[in-house]
């Protein structure tokens, strides 16, 4: 497979086939918190999208030439380290250089710290052996496909709200029976291979 | 003594991590696929948690409030690399199927928020409790998420058949879609049941 | 005053991750060497399973391996005298739901030993069943050429897993590619 669709169809796995949430179940908690209205949907997608190449990129780096193989046991603090200093600096950054781009991303920004898919990434891009590029790319398609998920369910849960239900199944069931749903859906991607 | 029963109970019932606080989904969704696995995630979880609130206790009054949530990540990464590492040695088994997802319990988001909600504020012996309750609470919720998908969806339970050859196994309930189904009606039963105990009060 | 609070905060998360550090690389030189026991142990034993003849393994670098090719691995089984009973290798086919890690273990007369799924990601109920030890045993015995019929498999045929052709495929590919390779090696061995 040469370079160009070996990337493709790596960016196209980590979109669709193993979408994070709907397959590998990582993200779920801002998945269901934060998927009431499109719009906090959408900002908050585009926040880890950011998050995760960001992200991606330096424990790729940090594990190539500082971690190697030898301090593989201090991978996850020395990751968890770098994605909370990550978000911070981000938050800072985005505060003073483009306050417009704050005001809309700057409250879910503290929150990605504590989301699995951030950590999840930087873990499996090293278990899957992927190269600087290759990393990069897994990650910020990661983020793309918890978006399209966290967007979906949010114009799913809008609608939800006119719906009909037992009274148990207020809040949290109703949106979990329908993440269900989006799940099945999302099954069908999984024969998906075009190489 | 009777605190110690109320803070259980408040751990497995009334504030149930999982059922009422409704946090920890990721490894509570991927994980539970069966009784096994299910267990396995739940002890670890609640390891994590009474060492990471007991250290985060003792430790409250040196930790400035500014570097307070880097420090406890610290701690607690500490101790989830501690686990994967004995894991790893004594029961391999284990520690591969329930592979990455024991290096993310440092984001699970019961243990940051018990440091931050409970462990902070409270004595060493207090936060240790706390620990033990909500960890044994995660435990329960789990479980029982994880039986009803291995009963149903392969038809054993901690890997004994029970239904005999004439079962088909509901396939889609180990399948993810399954695991987002099946918490959405077992929340839903909770929330039936506490909900007729208050009307009857 | 202000410095004087950078460096308190500084200082105390300093202390706080080299503490954890120094622990970490304590328990860390404690289990490191019953990790590497218990893995080697785990791919001993999964050898063994689907070469129970040979009592010791060697993993060989042949030189002329194909830089795509599915083969991960290979180790050359030997007896109690340490001779060739044949050769184990480790390969990882695309299935249906990602890669497929399959163990395949070939006799010196170029016949199939044994085979064994170690990893997979297939649908559980489906593709997953093709784990099972008895549709593998279907393998034992054959030689290279094998082919994948959906029903009453005859001579040098394989019977798919039910409603999961890519998998059986898979494992098919990947018993056919060590059967190839074991012949190269036998070849070459002749050669020297």
């Amino acid at each position: 497979m040469s370079g160009l669709t070996y990337y493709f169809s790596l960016a196209l796995s980590a979109i669709l086939i193993e979408n994070f949430i709907f397959v590998k179940f990582l993200g779920c908690c801002p998945f269901l918190g934060v998927s009431k209205k499109i719009d906090t949907a959408t900002g908050m997608g585009i926040a880890v999208i950011f998050v995760m190449t960001v992200a991606s990129a330096v424990t790729n780096l940090v594990n190539t030439y500082i971690l190697g193989t030898t301090y593989a046991y201090m991978r996850t603090v020395v990751f968890i380290l770098i994605i909370a200093s990550l978000v911070q600096f981000i938050e800072m950054f985005l505060m003073k250089s483009m306050p417009a781009l704050y005001e809309s991303l700057g409250i879910y920004l503290p929150l990605i710290t504590t989301n699995c898919a951030v950590l999840g990434v930087a873990n499996l891009n090293v278990t899957n052996g992927l190269d600087f590029i290759g990393s990069v790319i897994c990650g910020s398609s990661a983020g793309g496909g918890f978006t399209l998920a966290i967007v979906l369910f949010a114009s799913v849960r809008e609608k939800l709200e006119y719906a009909d239900y037992p009274k148990c199944f207020e809040g949290f069931p109703i949106a979990l029976v329908s993440a269900s749903l989006l799940a099945i859906a999302f099954m069908g991607f999984q024969g998906l291979s075009i190489f | 003594m009777s605190s110690f029963v109320k803070q259980l109970k408040e751990g497995i019932l009334t504030n149930n991590p999982i059922f009422v606080q409704l946090i920890g989904m990721c490894p509570t969704l991927a994980t539970s696929t069966s009784l096994k696995n299910g267990i396995g995630m739940g002890l670890a979880v609640t390891f994590v948690l009474m060492c990471s609130n007991l250290v985060i206790s003792l430790l409250r009054k040196f930790i400035p409030s500014k570097v307070r949530i880097a420090a406890y990540i610290v701690i607690i990464a500490g101790f989830v690399t501690i686990v994967d590492l004995s894991l790893q040695a004594y029961l391999p088994e284990l520690s591969s199927s329930l592979g990455m997802f024991i290096p993310l319990i440092v984001v699970n988001c019961i243990i940051l928020a018990r440091a931050e909600a409970f462990a902070s504020k409270n004595g060493p012996l207090p936060s240790l409790i706390d620990g033990l309750s909500m960890g044994l609470g995660f435990t329960v919720a789990i479980s029982i998420l994880s039986t009803v998908r291995e009963l149903l969806g392969s038809g054993t339970i901690y890997g004994l058949p029970v239904f005999g050859d004439g079962y088909t196994p509901i396939i889609m309930l180990i399948l993810p879609a399954g695991g987002f189904l099946t918490l959405g009606l077992l929340i839903a039963l909770f929330q039936h049941l506490t909900r007729n105990k208050e009307e009857s009060k | 005053m202000k410095n004087n609070e950078y460096f308190h905060l500084g200082g105390v998360l300093l202390a706080i991750t080299a503490a954890v550090a120094l622990l970490l690389g304590f328990f860390n030189n404690l289990t490191a060497d019953v990790i590497a026991a218990t893995k080697e142990e785990n791919e001993r034993l999964s050898m063994q399973s689907v070469m129970p003849n040979a009592s010791s393994f060697e993993t060989i670098e042949p030189e002329n391996m194909q830089q795509d090719s599915i083969i991960t691995g290979i180790s050359e089984a030997l007896d109690e005298n340490g001779q060739r009973v044949g050769y184990c290798f480790s390969l990882s086919p695309k299935g249906y739901g990602g890669e497929v890690s399959v163990l395949v273990g070939v006799n010196s007369d170029l016949t199939v030993n044994g085979v064994s799924i170690i990893s997979h990601s297939e649908t559980p109920g489906l593709g997953a069943n093709a784990a099972d030890e008895e549709w593998l045993s279907q393998f034992s015995g054959k030689t290279a050429g094998i082919t994948v019929v959906k029903s009453s498999a005859q001579g040098n045929q394989i019977q798919a897993v039910t409603s999961a052709t890519i998998t059986s495929t898979a494992v098919t590919t990947a018993v056919n590619s060590a059967l190839d390779m074991a012949e190269t090696l036998n070849e070459e061995a002749q050669q020297q």
